[in-house]
């Protein structure tokens, strides 16, 4: 590591130089990857001496200065690793995948590294938001920072080829159609994969497994022994993969927005109970409880859906790129397909901001102004431009039979669909193999790890983390009361509302577990912690409609 | 020659190649690394350790470089080079499959210890190639420009120029908008006191100042300012060029990139096979002219003067002696403008003098036109309302020159300062007529001597020097960057070469979609043909003869003094 930090360019000398010593002695790895090789992957990973051996790869580390909007600056390395693109196959190119690295303020002597590993997939870290910049300042207090990009994300800094997924716009005259939207997104992506597997890039390496290695190799490169992972969302799934195929390197984890393995789906019954909590708290307000018909809010969105079910609407909007008036029908499948929990569409400054505004939404519905359901619907039905990878990676891990039976058993699968994406492009030809049965199943984790989860989260429903509790042997979930995906990563959560408990959290990351237990220290944290009581919008404020920006 | 070339593109692989000083070759023949070792002919050995160009304290040096340059003109130091299949799409959802690369090159030549720096290269294939055929070596200006792959009339012309041969697009080092893997380097000058007038020398200080703090930041950071000059770029397109395969190129480049062209011809004129030129820039001409820059802005006060919509509104003396009354008026008595900013309801006040209107006078991409011709027919105007009293746009641009909201890519100064001036030539331009009323060379004259920057390069490198392969130049007669002067000055060097003047033609009117390829495309079509002539078979002089001296292009719509003024207008377009 002192050769790779005094080198800007650098070929990990001395990891490669340590790993030509573990390889003389023990077994070559065997790739998990598309075998059914699971059970003797596992044995050799828990082989003690193989932990830290790893393919040599190529490392390219360049100097950065990360500037904030608020220019604040911290000096950092930048690196690409050139990484098989697809690692089952012995011919494969490599790829170069970008990562950096923020220095420890208070470097402790061998202490592992915090990984982060951002969501999506199909996301790339913004480090020039103030949020950012402070949780990788208050992560790299004892440990380096390092920062993982996803594979094939176009969006992401280095060289990837434009892998995105076009999907046409659908029709404005015509009510949205699941069934439809369902074909035409397997068309384009079949299309996408074919386009681009003939160009010469190997989709089927855009995978879990091959993402999860990446970590593995970075690890290795920049001569790592354990890391700390640390993801929401999609990024905590990405550790849960990582520490299911890597345990012996992993040091601890805090993750948040929780998806275990099997949960690449959501259910539909629990994302329905999330926005119960949320509608129960503003029927709730004195101030919002006259409006509320009879049944409650969600009785009112049943009652929409049934009612564009047999009545598709039409309703005119201004839109909002063009500034000309349109047209837009809606129907039953709008909500279903998302509309009904997309509040980020309300275009407020943050997410609780965006939430107090849906009770406020479901009741415009019920009254008969569709304008704010016409304007989610003019951009859901645009073209659209996604991460190949969105698709490839998510269903790279797929779902259990029997999961997937549960979650097709589902009551409220008749009103949200949170789903109808997976199974429109899970069977497509081109993509990536899903990973073996085993590898989705929950087992024991003997690492400390701190899960924050909050209860209105309607991308990954708390019922996930405590799903997921039950396999910590040396664990926690903080249940964040108020709290929507990722309440430790939006600035106006967690960070803002409750920074000593914040800075509690990030302690899990800096303690050493050697002297004092990690159980000791999960002891000192609350089971709950409650954000203050959102303030809901009242149907006495204009309509979300009128108050949308131009 | 090709051999590594059809290598790359049969096998669909990447070829990754290593450092000749890279420690131990053991790991490369591990097949867990999956990387590929080229077996490439086109490189054989490295040259010479380091490509440093001769400086000018002997002939003799000179002399030993010609010698080497014209012997072992294919060879190039090896460079590691990532290529990658892509696909462009543009805007209308129109598909070009081409290799992306990055080659890995060193961050200062002058320092065998440097590390190296990923510059990113991209290749869209000829589409009816020809063998042995020289590539189209497409090079940016600015300094700080990058290709933008998602315009259609890019895609345009890359299909219009890889007819036979290869296109092949190479970034500018050190440029943070380009793909691949650039420190961020970049700074932002102080915002200065609105309650004072404008000053050429504090603002000439404030951006000295900030340059410097900025170099001194990157450099202790660990990058090697030193190396962003246009020595380096020069042979970022020598190595790229050795790398991708090829012996020979055909260079093309507007502004900037007709500059860093004349840089490549003068040190490695044996690899170029001919060149296609705009936006004239000598080696000597970073600095422009302030007389010529006047006379391009008089060409255009003669036509707007005899515009029916300025007829009985031109004030005596016509409206370049308008300009230099406002100038003077604002020196002698200085003003306080209130206006209201273009991106917030806020209404600041803000002070002018003429130093003001020296550094803005020329700034046509103010005046919120949506192309460059359309920004020169808001021009006259812009000074008509000047001399009317009407100091509101002035305001408006010495606001954004005063509070700058974005970032400035460091390189970009390292780079243009790095070609520097002849004390022949710099002393020529301070004594034009014109330096008493424009500015053009502010941040040049700021900035040349700020340390932690790159060495300038001699006048021996800057000197016109005659150009042997063919060269097509065309500049446009109202060019306010690079003057038709810059070019017809080049063109006394070409031996075999020719200029098109472009009548009414602002800067770049070969790459400007609105300029010579809308108004004139049977032209512009023969123009393209250079690119493919075989010039064995048909000499280039006969072609050149075939080309018009001249090509007019439409008279400029003018805007008319009588509608809003140009401040109202901006704020319009702003929606406030």
């Amino acid at each position: 590591m002192a050769a790779v930090l005094n080198n800007f360019f650098c070929w990990t000398i001395a990891s490669r130089t340590r790993l030509k010593k573990e390889i003389r002695t023990r077994l070559r790895r065997i790739r998990l990857i598309g075998l059914a090789a699971t059970a003797t992957a596992a044995a050799l990973s828990t082989s003690a001496a193989a932990q830290t051996a790893a393919p040599p790869r190529e490392v390219y580390l360049a100097p950065d200065i990360l500037t904030d909007q608020n220019g604040r600056m911290m000096t950092l390395e930048r690196g690409l690793i050139f990484v098989p693109e697809n690692r089952s196959n012995p011919d494969s190119r490599s790829i170069p995948l970008h990562f950096f690295r923020a220095p420890a303020k208070k470097p402790e002597p061998d202490r592992a590294p915090v990984v982060y590993l951002p969501g999506g997939p199909g996301y790339e870290l913004d480090t020039t938001l103030p949020n950012v910049f402070d949780f990788i300042d208050r992560m790299r207090k004892t440990r380096d920072v390092i920062y993982v990009s996803q594979r094939g994300y176009p969006g992401a800094s280095g060289l990837i080829p434009e892998l995105w997924l076009s999907t046409p716009s659908a029709a404005l005259d015509k009510p949205a159609s699941m069934s439809k939207a369902s074909a035409q997104l397997a068309r384009s992506y079949k299309k996408a994969l074919s386009v681009w597997n003939k160009a010469g890039v190997d989709m089927t390496g855009y995978d879990v497994l091959n993402a999860v290695d990446d970590v593995y190799d970075i690890r290795a490169a920049l001569g790592y022994e354990k890391i700390a992972l640390r993801g929401c969302s999609f990024g905590s799934q990405w550790s849960f993969s990582y520490i299911k195929r890597w345990p012996e390197t992993v040091d601890r984890a805090l993750l948040s927005g929780v998806e275990p393995l099997d949960f690449a789906y959501d259910s539909a019954d629990w994302l329905w109970a999330s926005m119960a909590r949320v509608a129960a708290e503003a029927e709730a307000q004195p101030d919002f409880a006259p409006h509320i018909p009879e049944g409650g809010l969600l009785e009112v969105l049943k009652a929409v859906i049934n009612r564009l079910e047999k009545n598709p609407v039409s309703v005119d909007v201004v839109h909002p790129e063009t500034n000309q008036m349109v047209s837009v029908r809606l129907g039953a499948d709008d909500l279903r397909m998302g509309a009904a929990k997309n509040f980020y569409a309300f275009d407020k400054d943050n997410d609780l901001e965006n939430l107090a505004y849906w009770p406020k939404f479901i009741l415009e519905l019920y009254n008969g102004d569709y304008r704010m359901l016409a304007m989610m619907a003019l951009s859901s039905r645009s073209e659209g431009n996604e991460a190949l990878i969105a698709q490839t990676i998510d269903n790279s891990l797929g779902i259990s039979t029997a999961r997937d039976k549960r979650l097709k058993a589902e009551k409220a699968r008749q009103w949200v669909d949170p789903n109808w994406y997976f199974y429109a492009t899970r069977n497509v030809a081109g993509a990536p193999p899903t990973v073996p049965a085993n590898f989705r199943e929950d087992t024991p984790i003997d690492v400390p790890v701190l899960l924050v989860s909050g209860d209105y989260d309607w991308s990954t429903p708390i019922e996930n983390a405590e799903h997921a509790e039950e396999f910590l042997i040396d664990g926690k979930l903080i249940t964040v009361g108020g709290g929507t995906h990722c309440p430790l990563w939006n600035g106006e959560q967690l960070p803002a509302q409750r920074p000593d408990l914040t800075e509690a959290i990030y302690r899990f990351l800096d303690m050493d577990f050697e002297n004092g237990s990690a159980a000791d220290y999960l002891d000192t944290l609350p089971a709950t912690i409650n954000l203050d009581r959102l303030r809901y919008e009242t149907p006495a404020t204009p309509a979300l409609y009128e108050q949308l920006d131009g | 020659m090709h051999s590594m070339k059809s290598m790359v593109i049969n096998n669909s692989v990447n070829v990754l190649r290593f450092i000749s000083s890279r420690p131990s070759s053991g790991a490369a023949k591990n097949k867990q690394s999956l990387l590929i070792e080229s077996d490439s002919t086109a490189q054989r050995k490295p040259a010479r350790s380091f490509l440093r160009r001769p400086r000018g304290d002997s002939l003799l040096a000179m002399l030993i470089a010609a010698t080497i340059s014209t012997t072992v003109q294919a060879e190039a130091p090896k460079r590691d080079i990532y290529l990658t299949p892509d696909i462009i799409t543009d805007e209308t959802g129109r598909t070009m499959a081409i290799e992306r690369g990055l080659i890995f090159v060193p961050e200062n030549r002058r320092d065998p210890d440097t590390r190296m720096i990923p510059l990113h290269v991209f290749r869209a294939p000829a589409l009816a190639p020809e063998t042995g055929r020289a590539p189209f070596i497409y090079l940016e200006g600015g300094p700080g420009y990058v290709f933008l792959e998602e315009k259609p009339d890019k895609l345009d012309l890359i299909n219009s120029l890889r007819q036979t041969r290869d296109f092949v697009y190479i970034g500018q080092r050190g440029n943070t908008d380009e793909r691949g893997l650039v420190p961020n380097m970049a700074f932002r000058a102080p915002s200065a006191p609105l309650d004072k007038p404008g000053s050429l020398k504090e603002t000439g200080r404030r951006l000295a100042d900030s340059y410097e703090r900025a170099l001194r930041r990157w450099n202790d950071a660990g990058v090697d300012m030193r190396g962003y000059d246009m020595d380096n770029a020069v042979d970022d397109i020598y190595e790229t060029r050795a790398a991708l395969g090829y012996d020979k190129i055909v260079l093309c480049g507007c502004s900037f990139g007709a500059q860093w062209s004349f840089a490549y011809i003068k040190r490695w004129p044996e690899t170029v096979d001919r060149a296609l030129l705009s936006g004239i820039e000598p080696l000597d001409f970073t600095y422009d002219s302030p007389d010529w820059l006047w006379a391009t802005a008089a060409r255009v006060a003669e036509e707007a003067e005899a515009y029916s919509a300025f007829a009985g509104r031109v004030p005596e003396g016509g409206l370049m002696k308008a300009l230099q009354t406002v100038i003077k008026r604002l020196d002698e008595t200085p003003v306080t403008v209130d206006v209201k900013t273009p991106n917030a309801d806020d209404i600041v006040s803000i002070r002018l003098n003429g130093d003001d209107l020296r550094i803005g006078a020329l700034n046509i991409w103010a005046l919120g036109g949506s192309f460059e011709q359309s920004n020169l027919a808001r021009w006259p105007k812009f000074v008509l309302e000047l001399y009317e009293g009407d100091y509101r746009m002035l305001a408006l641009i010495a606001l954004a020159d005063r509070t700058p909201q974005y970032d400035e890519q460091l390189f970009i100064l390292a780079m243009d300062n790095s070609l520097g001036i002849s004390p022949a030539r710099d002393k020529k331009l301070r004594a034009d007529t014109a330096s008493q009323w424009i500015a053009p060379n502010l941040w040049y004259e700021a900035t040349r001597n700020v340390a932690g920057a790159p060495p300038e390069v001699d006048d021996d490198f800057r000197k016109d020097a005659p150009i042997d392969p063919p060269v097509l130049m065309f500049s446009g007669d109202f060019d306010l960057s690079t003057p038709i002067e810059n070019a017809r000055h080049a063109e006394k060097f070409l031996n075999n070469g020719k200029l098109i003047t472009v009548k009414r033609a602002t800067h770049c009117p070969l790459w400007d979609y609105t300029l010579l390829r809308a108004q004139r495309p049977e032209e512009t079509e023969a123009i393209y043909r250079f690119v493919d002539l075989d010039f064995e078979k048909t000499p280039a002089s006969s072609y050149f003869e075939k080309l018009p001296a001249t090509i007019t292009l439409d008279p400029l719509e003018f805007a008319s003094p009588e509608t809003p003024a140009l401040y109202e207008q901006i704020l319009a377009q702003a929606g406030r």
